[in-house]
């Protein structure tokens, strides 16, 4: 795929996938790839950018004699997330007008 | 290269950092390895590519610090920026969360409500607090304590000081009132997320008088029924004075520090948990006394439960005239225990064990063991090295 996911992508990726319930770091890794390509990058600077931002807090929940660390949603994140929402309508639209009719600008 | 040697690369990119951050970096790709197995070594390490790039891009997050969003992320928002006017509006004070329907769940209020000293925290007494039948309490260094309102309000008072990073939320959502702190040290950010009911300063008002740099939760509470209140601190005590009912349990737990709960009732168990600190519980109701300490004197006082237990290692144990109907045990290394059971002998089944002093029941020696095999009521007394005084009244 020669489109790159960006930062604020990856952000708004992160945020919507964990609207739907918390998630630890391998298994949210898994589930993005699943989707979308993001070979390039490891999401963890994401995650850190996250919760420096209050958008996201983690938790830790024994597993198998260890600790995982979950990510969950905080309301600010939410917030965040319904602006890149509407972002993303916005962008789709415009690049849509742009891939698909580019005459509509003649 | 295999997984030790990724290690080794990547902890050598991170020597900038301070040593919680480094701890920080190293355990998320630590536990990633975990969660893909062993199966998956390689293929991890050929995927998450040069560890000097994941250790440079950590280290220009935890460098970052502030708020914002560095440059790049930005990247594909539409230059009509409208994530962030929305979020500024929706900052403002009170703003309410109608979605919801009827009552409002979460509050919201502008950075002003920070106190001058620089500590952030809020002191709010709203009368229009959303209703909540229960409560759950999670902070680190700071006391708990619950009072009863004065005025049938709700009244919440939160001060907690904070750590660059630190985070929290205090907030009614479904019922349930929610005062917890995330992050490393004692941080309490009132961000965004947070509802801070009314702000009182120095307006004579209901906190006013509470110190303004010390952290602390207060819940002051009508006496309505409530479902189920959870508190959990840490090196601070946990009081709770207030005449309320709660249908299903009451957990009560800190360490270092005591925990002292008086006239509150509950269907289920109450129970408080500390590791240093002492246990006090005055006037209480419930199925299912539990309290449970190392070095710390336990106290039981004019309760009325099913089964009580008294547990602990070095410290005495007494228990004063409280009802119980099935089962109640005392447990404690180094320490006396002294228990004043109300009725008499015959209304006991009691079993009484020290190892290093004597029994007294009702002043008499009695040895180093004592029983009974007469009331329906189980007693179980069990120290090393102490006495144990045993008196019917």
């Amino acid at each position: 795929m020669p489109f790159q996911t960006g930062a604020a992508m990856l952000d708004a990726c992160v945020l919507a996938v964990l609207d739907e319930r918390d998630m630890y770091g391998y298994e949210l890794t898994v589930y993005i790839k699943s989707v979308i390509d993001i070979s390039e990058n490891s999401l963890y600077p994401v995650l850190r950018r996250l919760q420096r931002d209050d958008c996201l807090t983690a938790y830790d929940q024994p597993y198998n004699g260890r600790n995982r660390r979950y990510y969950s949603i905080t309301a600010a994140g939410r917030e965040k997330l319904a602006g890149y929402r509407n972002d993303w309508e916005v962008y789709k639209k415009n690049m849509d007008k742009l891939m698909k009719g580019g005459r509509s600008f003649e | 290269m295999n997984k030790e040697e990724f290690f080794k690369r990547l902890e050598a990119g991170l020597t900038g950092l301070s040593d919680a951050d480094r701890a920080e970096v190293l355990q998320y790709y630590m536990e990633y390895f975990e969660d893909a197995g062993p199966e998956k070594e390689a293929a991890v390490i050929e995927e998450l590519g040069e560890p000097e790039l994941l250790a440079k891009q950590a280290a220009e997050m935890s460098a970052g610090a502030g708020s914002g969003t560095t440059g790049a992320a930005r990247e594909i928002v539409p230059a009509n920026g409208v994530g962030e006017t929305a979020n500024e509006e929706t900052a403002g004070a009170f703003q309410e969360d109608k979605s919801a329907g009827k009552l409002p769940s979460v509050f919201r209020t502008s950075p002003d409500g920070y106190s001058e000293d620089g500590a952030k925290g809020f002191d709010y007494n709203n009368p229009d607090m959303p209703p909540f039948k229960e409560i759950e309490v999670k902070v680190r260094n700071c006391p708990i304590t619950v009072e009863e309102s004065p005025d049938g309000r709700y009244g919440i008072c939160v001060h907690l000081n904070l750590n660059p990073g630190g985070r929290a939320e205090a907030v009614v959502k479904n019922g349930v009132l929610t005062v917890k702190q995330y992050g490393s040290g004692s941080s309490f950010s009132f961000s965004r997320s947070v509802l801070p009911f009314m702000v009182h300063h120095g307006d004579g008002g209901l906190f006013n008088s509470a110190p303004q740099k010390q952290q602390y939760v207060i819940l002051r509470l009508p006496k309505t029924e409530y479902d189920r209140i959870h508190l959990d601190t840490s090196n601070a005590a946990i009081t709770v004075r207030c005449r309320i009912q709660v249908r299903d349990e009451v957990i009560l737990d800190t360490s270092n520090s005591s925990i002292r709960a008086e006239k509150i009732a509950a269907g289920g168990s109450i129970s408080a948990d500390s590791s240093n600190g002492a246990i006090h519980f005055l006037r209480v109701r419930a199925k299912e006394l539990l309290a449970d300490t190392s070095n710390g004197a336990v106290t039981m006082e004019d309760a009325v439960c099913v089964k009580g237990v008294a547990d602990t290692s070095n410290g005495q144990i007494s228990l004063r005239n409280c009802r119980v109907e099935k089962y109640l045990k005392a447990d404690t290394s180094n320490g006396r225990i002294e228990a004043e059971l109300p009725g008499t002998e015959a209304d006991y089944h009691v079993y009484a064990d020290t190892s290093n002093a004597s029994i007294h029941v009702n002043g008499n020696k009695k040895g180093r063991s004592y029983s009974t095999d007469s009331g329906k009521c189980e007693v179980i007394l069990d120290t090393s090295n102490g006495g144990i005084s045993i008196r019917y009244i």
